[in-house]
């Protein structure tokens, strides 16, 4: 019995495989002249083809909407958008980028890496099977960046940190005792950002209580700062290093019997649901970063790459500050 | 309705389906349906990817495997592998690769030591004991990928060589992973069929009471058991390391749910007393072909996640059926 139902399931799953046949790709059929033309078709085969490698495109709203960007620009430029989804996950991002090697149909890698020393590996071995990285959001390590083509995001230190940290530093006094709510521990840009808070705080003689990682999710920030409220009672600010923790954080202080002010809280990557927070003054400020700010960037880039043209290696994209003041503009423009 | 089933299990399709492992059979359709639904899963470097990570993959669920026969689970095992890897390159950079190899060697195999003494000696069930250990081990694994002020440590990278060493080929095509799966392989499914241990260890986990009467030492060989598990989580995570040339606190994630499910739908009873190494290597491939055309095919990893659950949720109806079949047939 169990053979028979094994056997039938395999048949199922024959079925099933035979008709996703019809999304792939055809590799290698170029040969006319107009296919040749395709503007960065490295390959040859008559379509330029882009892989997406990225850490989510699930669980986050910031990578969501850079997916979606991506996959609107690809579809009104004809690209091809091959995407792997990586989960947070090291090793099915690892398993993915021998995929995208031995696969040999793609002309541009765009990375957002799970883990930026890992990500060393995944660059050396697309520099060797000759094919051209980009990497997005959160960098490589110093010792892969040269095997890239270039580095896009939004300026981490200057650009989404340092509205916050000026704030603070404008309105608290040596001595402060301030927490970190960030994400995932080995993620570039949750160091990058944690460093340059720290940077940023150096001479300002503030007191940090705890760094909590909270992976992607609110409801850990949620039970993390419920649990530092508990143990300290003089938390003076709160530097949230993505709205996702600021969020889950405010509820706790909210819980916790808390007024609004009471506990500064700063954060970036503006979310609608922030936005309220904002206003009502649970949150003093935050700073947009959206997947249009660095679709654009990207698009600008890839075009250059096409040109073979030699640009700076990091590409800032932009983004904004936003306070009580002007957070119901923002409320309606916000796509997450 | 039994008396239908006999008939039809008599049949001279289904009795070659019986005397011939299913398993053997459904690998072979799939890898059908692979090839039917993606080109780019026969090519030359994907099968070498694929069989990389059968190899690599494959030692944990060797291990695994050992733990099921004697009845017992291991849940600490994805953060064995995080730890034991996190350890060997932080002293592959210190005392040099020989010394930090040994080292966390003999390290996977106290801490499957502990797990089974855990099992053993506090009468605690391994699914318990395992989860408190795993969350131990989840704990230790974070501290030593911080430094002292709690910021991940920088360079964890310790040069190309062991990565080159990982990507060495033999006759174009076999890697070191595939050699030392192939040797664990064989040691150890020789030493389940022809060492008094192994032959003993489908006793304590099939029938524990039978053994304890035959004289066999159950607590005795439930610790070897958990501690080939510890030693094969060591070597895989070795290996994950050669791979990545580089250690990450969460380089374990997600690596005992594919073992637990390569060696489910390999055969291997989690109950115990039943499983080998074909059966194990089997379901590790099924696992790891399914993913690999899945990825192939463009599929999101939720959806290859839900497939895979789906995939072995089946197996284990099949499963139990088959064992109310036999229990009615009794």
């Amino acid at each position: 019995m169990k053979r028979v139902l094994g056997i039938v399931l395999a048949f199922m799953m024959v079925f099933a495989f035979t008709s996703c046949k019809g999304k792939e790709k055809k590799a290698g059929t170029s040969g006319d002249a107009k296919e040749v033309s395709v503007l960065g078709d490295v390959n040859g085969d008559g379509v330029f083809t882009v892989a997406y490698i990225a850490v989510t495109t699930t669980l986050a709203p910031y990578p969501i909407d850079i997916l979606n960007q991506f996959q609107a620009y690809a579809d009104k430029h004809e690209w091809e958008l091959e995407v792997y989804d990586g989960n947070g996950d090291v090793n099915t991002q690892t398993e993915q980028v021998a995929s995208v090697i031995s696969d040999d149909i793609v002309d541009l890698v765009v990375l957002f890496p799970v883990d930026s020393a890992a990500a060393v590996t995944y660059v050396k071995d697309f520099s060797e099977a000759g094919i051209d990285v980009i990497t997005i959001t959160s960098d490589v390590k110093a010792e892969g960046q040269s095997m890239v083509y270039c580095y896009v995001g939004p300026d981490q230190k200057n650009g989404l940190v340092g509205p916050g940290a000026n704030y603070i530093l404008e309105h608290f006094k040596a001595g402060s005792n301030y927490v970190i709510l960030s994400g995932w521990e080995a993620q570039y840009d949750y160091i990058v950002r944690e460093a340059s808070v720290n940077e940023f705080f150096t001479d300002a003689g503030y007191n940090q209580l705890a760094v909590k990682y909270c992976g992607a999710s609110r409801d850990t920030a949620y039970e993390e700062m419920s649990a530092l409220l508990v143990a300290n009672k003089d938390i003076d600010f709160v530097f949230a290093l993505s709205d996702e923790f600021a969020l889950g954080g405010v509820q706790a202080i909210k819980e916790a019997g808390y007024k609004p002010g009471d506990i500064t809280v700063v954060s970036l990557e503006a979310f609608i649901d922030s936005m309220e927070q904002v206003k009502d003054g649970w949150i003093q400020l935050t700073v947009t970063q959206t997947g249009t700010d660095l679709m654009t960037k990207l698009a600008e880039v890839i075009y250059s790459w096409m040109a073979k043209d030699s640009i700076d290696y990091v590409q800032l994209s932009t983004g904004t500050t936003i306070t009580a003041d002007n957070a119901a503009e923002w409320e309606t423009k916000l796509p997450y | 309705m039994i008396a239908k089933l006999d008939k039809f299990k008599s049949t001279p399709v289904v009795r070659f389906f019986r005397e011939n492992n299913s398993i053997y059979i459904l690998i072979l359709v799939i890898i059908a349906a692979c090839i039917s639904a993606s080109p780019k899963f026969t090519r030359p470097a994907n099968i070498i990817n694929l069989t990389q990570s059968i190899g690599t993959y494959g030692i944990l669920a060797i291990g695994l495997t050992f733990i099921f026969l004697v009845g017992g689970i291991d849940l600490s095992l994805a953060y064995q592998v995080a730890l034991d890897g996190t350890l060997f390159v932080l002293m592959c950079n210190s005392i040099g690769f020989f010394p930090a190899l040994l080292i966390t060697l003999v390290l996977g195999c106290c801490i499957g030591y502990m797990n089974g003494t855990i099992v053993t000696r506090l009468k605690i069930p391994s699914l318990i004991g395992t989860l408190a250990v795993m969350t131990s081990l989840k704990g230790l694994v974070l501290i030593l990928n911080n430094d002292s002020s709690g910021r991940a440590v920088e360079a964890t990278l310790f040069g190309e060589r062991l990565s080159h060493f990982y990507n060495i080929k033999l006759f174009g095509f076999l890697t070191p992973s595939h050699i030392i799966c192939i040797i664990f392989l064989v040691a150890l499914g020789m030493f389940l069929k022809y060492k008094r241990d192994g032959i003993n260890m489908y006793v304590v986990g099939g029938n524990p009471e039978a053994g304890l009467f035959s004289g066999i030492n159950n607590d005795r060989l439930t610790r070897m058991a958990f501690t080939i598990g510890g030693f094969c989580a060591s070597f895989c995570s070795i290996l994950v390391v050669m791979r990545m040339n580089t250690s990450t606190y969460n380089m374990g994630d997600n690596l005992d749910i594919i073992a637990i499910c390569s060696v489910v739908v390999g055969g291997v009873k989690m109950q115990g007393g039943k499983g080998n190494m074909a059966m194990c290597i089997m379901g590790v491939a099924t696992i790891q072909i399914i993913n690999n055309v899945m990825t192939k095919l463009g599929m999101r990893t939720a959806m290859q996640a839900l497939i895979t659950g789906i995939v072995v949720i089946l197996v284990l109806i099949l499963d139990k059926i088959t064992s109310n079949i036999k229990a009615n047939n009794a």
